[in-house]
């Protein structure tokens, strides 16, 4: 590999920035005795060097610079082996450098009056501590050059966001969150840690640039992709490792969810790229594996959508869409791999664009969700949409940040979400228009499951604004709702911008990305004017000018209230057949969901028909009872006692019951190996004794 | 070329927008006529809407987001005139701005505002109407997509003017599971048109318009019109889809001329059929539709399973 210079700006910025980090550590630790001064002293520095990085991120973005820098540090045997701390500087290491910091910056500006909260209840110089160690290794893996120190900083992110997930450990339900997020997060360290060791084995080096490099035999390399599948999958959410997201995600501090869910789990995805994009090359492999992820990340969009319209608490429901999202970044990521064994550059570049497209995008948006929620419960003290309503009227930038923040995630044009899924749609139809027939079905099978995530990702959002934000207050905590601190109405303006500004100027977006994807090919499938994106590969170039739907779509909407003139306003109560309104009216999230729920039952365990007494006065003398309403286990998780397998999720269901009953069940066989008693374990000693003798013997 | 490229746009979305309550004035006086009735004449929905957008005042429920309330009726409408500029109506030329799976989605921006919209005036009836609303949609649209990916791998394209102009090749017969999908399709856009069996989120007389319940004066003339203007751009999209014939693909005079008669004459006679389905049956219940429509859903994976065989 090339070597870049450590005094490349891009380079010297991102060194700036780690360096801001640890000091944002150190001063944490040091003025903990005085909160706001920590918070404001240490988030500022995290900010700084969040800022700078995100500059020399782009910096290296756009100057396309590929190589590595001299190593930074060595150990007398590890440097031998290739693994001394250099760092991998390429556009898409770059690229999630750019992510990380973006994100960082803003959520760390939000961080100020979030913490409040904790003031005098828990130590803020460990949150601060913890959250900056957690930037700093997420920026630290995406730039290591090698297998030991890529799992040093893969640990270090892991166990730092562990503890800020535990954070407020009073509560039983964020210890139980945190131990299944700590068993699944070791299990899928473990499985990377085999993969690397694999390659390791292969190559006789830890270096990343040896890896590159690797013949593998077929059986290898299926090993590995599968390994690493399982490791980088399990920390990204992709069904059936997911359980753990949804429990951990919501119950660390807001700003902490945002980067696990907005950035985190793009990590792994960026781990699973390099794996299976970078480090094995083997056409066999990649065209199956590549099918059967292809196949894992449809089910992963449909189900996580699908279980996120039925959540009742806010932050559980964004996290079930990060594992939806996640699908659709893994839908990408397939393509791609399935495109390469194929010998499709181009296809591979576009799958890949697709990919990072929404890597970023969903970065944006998913961390503008958790902030503004997080402002909701800083403001109402709870997360339950049941329990919310009305908050338009107090939070009015809130409400707007959440409203846009909602139609991007939900694939609502010229938003950037659905300029992405665009990408996606087009990766997956061009995959079944260039493969064979077999392949051509799962994809078209996946671009099923993906309308099918936009119509119930409608579904869910509007649920949610409708019920939270507007109609009436349903709770003490809802009416009592103040306006958001300013820093936090400070910290939604970039991620609002860059929805819009992504969204409408997709084309420069695209084109901005290309020098990423560049590593995959030299030409992609793609066209970029300045007012459109056009797909080629079809018999007429496919073209998507997200300007002009923008355009005509404020155009129309001038010329329709220009239709419309003035009009004198007289405010009425709402209109229900003839009856007095009444708040008891308002319709509650349930109600709005019933019928998917009715016809998605399967999906969701556990049915429970409630029966329903209404009291009709003055019409009819006496009573209607009937059952109606459907309560899933899944809406009331506070419910259940067990931490895991009784959620009610269909996987938990078919997955982890009878996993954890079978291995209960061997256990039950396997104790009575223990007796106890110690002649029995001289018993055992001796028989290995002479079983070993004997094969001594026979050799 | 641009400039032609924005006129056919605009030509496209005036004749669609503009034609959208005759239609509805055609199918009422049918459906009239089969239930032997006398019915209001052909051009009574253009007088209902003129009366409306007439009125200088309106009724406005008290909601927590009032700028919402106002902006509704605004949006629904320009997506109705932005769609209605997307899609083909006598001229078959290829426009580069969107592709069928851009066309959906921009219908979701009215589905997602009218849908909070609904929850924004507290009226639990207009909730009931966006839940039907967003279910059915559940229902329709992995169909229609799933449907026009199978048009666009047979026909080689997701632009719309492409499609139209090549599903019935000259002289070959195409891959059966093209018209397959096309079936699924047709039977899924028809419940789009807010026609009576299918216009459960509206349902005039059971749940008072459903999202449209608060609205009065011009936002409710502007949501109407906007129902009208859908139905329009899906009436427009099945009589392409199915009789591709008569649309001009040049700017020829004659062309033009035998492409908007041959237009006219495939809406009235799509508006005459809607009026018998709509004569002839009362409205759906949810499951009921739901049941339906999963059999055009069926109707589409066994287009996909043709097309996948079908090759091999």
């Amino acid at each position: 590999m090339n070597p870049v210079a450590l005094t490349n700006p891009g380079v010297l910025l991102i060194l700036t920035g780690l360096l801001s980090y640890a000091t944002a550590i150190l001063v944490a630790l040091a003025t903990n005795r005085n909160p706001r001064l920590c918070g404001v002293a240490s988030h500022g520095l995290v900010s700084v060097g969040a800022l700078l990085s995100l500059i020399g991120g782009i910096y290296l973005l756009v100057s396309g610079v590929k190589g590595t820098t001299p190593g930074l540090y060595s150990l007398p045997i590890l440097s031998e082996l290739g693994a001394n701390l250099s760092l991998r500087i390429n556009p898409l290491s770059s690229l999630m450098v750019v992510v990380i910091s973006l994100v960082s910056l803003y959520s760390s500006i939000f961080a100020i009056p979030y913490i409040d909260e904790y003031f005098g209840r828990k130590n803020v110089g460990v949150l601060t501590s913890l959250y900056a160690l957690f930037i700093a290794s997420m920026t630290l893996v995406v730039l290591s050059n090698d297998a030991f120190w890529f799992m040093v900083f893969w640990e270090l992110m892991s166990v730092s966001s562990y503890f800020l997930v535990v954070f407020e450990h009073e509560r039983q339900e964020v210890k139980n969150a945190g131990s299944i997020y700590f068993t699944f997060t070791h299990i899928g360290g473990l499985s990377i840690l085999v993969a690397f060791l694999l390659l390791y084995m292969n190559t006789g080096s830890l270096s990343f640039d040896a890896f590159s490099n690797a013949m593998l035999p077929s059986n290898m390399a299926a090993l590995i992709i599968l390994l690493a599948f399982l490791g980088f999958g399990s920390k990204a959410g992709v069904v059936p490792f997911h359980v753990w997201l949804p429990l951990a995600h919501p119950v660390a501090p807001s700003h902490v969810s945002a980067l696990m869910s907005g950035v985190m789990v793009k990590v792994a995805v960026y781990g699973m790229i390099l794996l299976a994009m970078d480090f094995v090359n083997d056409p066999t492999v990649n065209l199956y594996l590549g099918a059967v992820i292809l196949i894992i990340a449809a089910i992963t969009t449909f189900y996580g959508v699908a279980l996120a319209v039925m959540q009742h608490n806010l932050k559980r429901l964004l996290a079930y869409h990060t594992i939806e999202n996640i699908g659709i970044i893994f839908l990408g990521l397939a393509v791609a791999m399935v495109a390469k064994a194929l010998n499709h550059e181009g296809l591979v570049m576009l799958a890949i664009v697709a990919s990072l497209f929404h890597i970023l995008n969903h970065a944006i948006f998913k961390s503008l969700l958790f902030l503004t929620s997080g402002a909701i419960l800083h403001q109402t003290h709870t997360l339950d949409i049941d329990e919310l309503g009305g908050l338009a009227k107090a939070m009015k930038a809130t409400t707007l940040a959440f409203l846009l923040g909602s139609m991007a995630i939900s694939a609502i044009p010229p938003l950037n979400g659905f300029a992405s899924e665009w990408l996606v749609y087009h990766s997956l139809l061009l995959l079944a228009f260039n493969a064979n027939n077999m392949v051509a079905g799962i994809a078209i099978l996946a671009v099923v499951a993906l309308s099918a995530a936009g119509v119930l990702a409608v579904y869910c959002f509007t649920k949610v604004f409708g019920t939270a934000f507007l109609g009436i207050a349903r709770s003490e905590h809802a009416k009592q709702a103040e306006p958001e601190p300013a820093l936090m109405k400070y910290s939604y303006v970039i991620p609002v911008a860059l929805c819009i500004i992504l969204g409408v100027g997709m084309p420069l977006a695209v084109k901005f990305l290309s020098t990423a994807a560049a590593m995959y090919g030299s030409s992609g499938l793609y066209g970029v004017t300045p007012f459109s994106v056009e797909i080629y590969g079809w018999k007429i170039p496919t073209t998507f000018s997200a300007p002009v739907i923008a355009a005509g779509l404020v155009l129309a909407t001038l010329f329709a209230a220009m239709i419309h003139g003035q009009t004198k306003a007289r405010i009425t109560e709402p209109f229900v057949s003839g009856v007095k309104f009444d708040a008891t009216m308002v319709p509650v999230p349930t109600f709005y969901t019933m019928p998917l729920k009715k016809t998605l039952a399967s999906l969701y365990a556990s049915v429970k028909v409630k029966r329903y007494r209404y009291d009709i006065p003055d019409i009819v003398a006496g009573s209607i009872e009937y059952d109606d309403e459907i309560e899933t286990a899944l809406e009331r998780p506070e419910e259940i006692k067990s931490p895991i397998a009784k959620s009610g999720e269909l996987v938990e269901r078919l997955v982890y019951v009878p996993l954890i009953y079978f291995s209960s069940k061997l256990v039950q066989v396997a104790k009575h190996v223990q007796s106890g008693y110690l002649y029995v374990y001289l018993l055992y000693i001796f028989a290995t004794l002479f079983a070993l003798i004997f094969i001594a013997m026979k050799v | 070329m641009l400039l032609i490229d924005i006129a056919v746009m605009v030509i496209n979305s005036a004749l669609i927008v503009l034609l959208a309550p005759l239609v509805d004035g055609i199918i009422k006086t049918f459906v009239a006529r089969f239930q032997s009735r006398i019915g209001s004449p052909v051009t009574q929905t253009y007088r209902d809407l003129l009366k409306l957008l007439s009125k200088q005042s309106e009724t406005v429920p008290d909601t927590p987001f009032p700028q919402l309330y106002h902006a509704v009726p605004l949006v629904l409408f320009a997506t109705a005139i932005l769609v209605a500029s997307l899609v083909p109506t006598f001229l078959n030329k290829p426009l580069g701005v969107a592709d069928i799976i851009v066309i959906f989605y921009v219908l979701a921006i009215a589905r997602f505002v009218t849908s909070i919209g609904a929850f924004n005036t507290v009226n639990p009836y207009a909730v009931l109407g966006a839940e039907r609303e967003n279910f059915i949609a559940l229902m329709i649209e992995p169909t229609a997509i799933l449907s026009f990916s199978i048009i666009a791998l047979i026909t080689g394209s997701t632009m719309v003017p492409h499609i139209i102009g090549s599903i019935f090749p000259d002289g070959i017969v195409a891959h059966p599971a093209l018209y397959m999908a096309i079936l699924a399709v047709v039977s899924v856009l028809v419940v789009e048109m807010c026609v009576v069996p299918f216009d459960l989120a509206e349902a005039e007389q059971e749940i008072y318009e459903g999202l449209m319940a608060e609205y009065s004066g011009k936002k409710f003339a502007l949501m109407k019109w906007f129902v009208l203007v859908k139905r329009m751009i899906m009436l427009t999209l099945v009589v392409n889809l199915l009789i591709p014939f008569g649309v001009a693909t040049n700017l020829n005079p004659s062309a033009l001329l035998l492409g908007i008669l041959s237009y006219l004459a495939k809406i009235f006679v799509a508006g005459v059929v809607l009026a018998l389905i709509a004569a002839g049956n009362a409205r759906f219940k949810i499951f009921t539709l739901a049941r339906t429509l999963q059999l055009s859903f069926g109707l589409s994976i066994l287009a996909l399973a043709v097309y996948v065989l079908g090759g091999m």
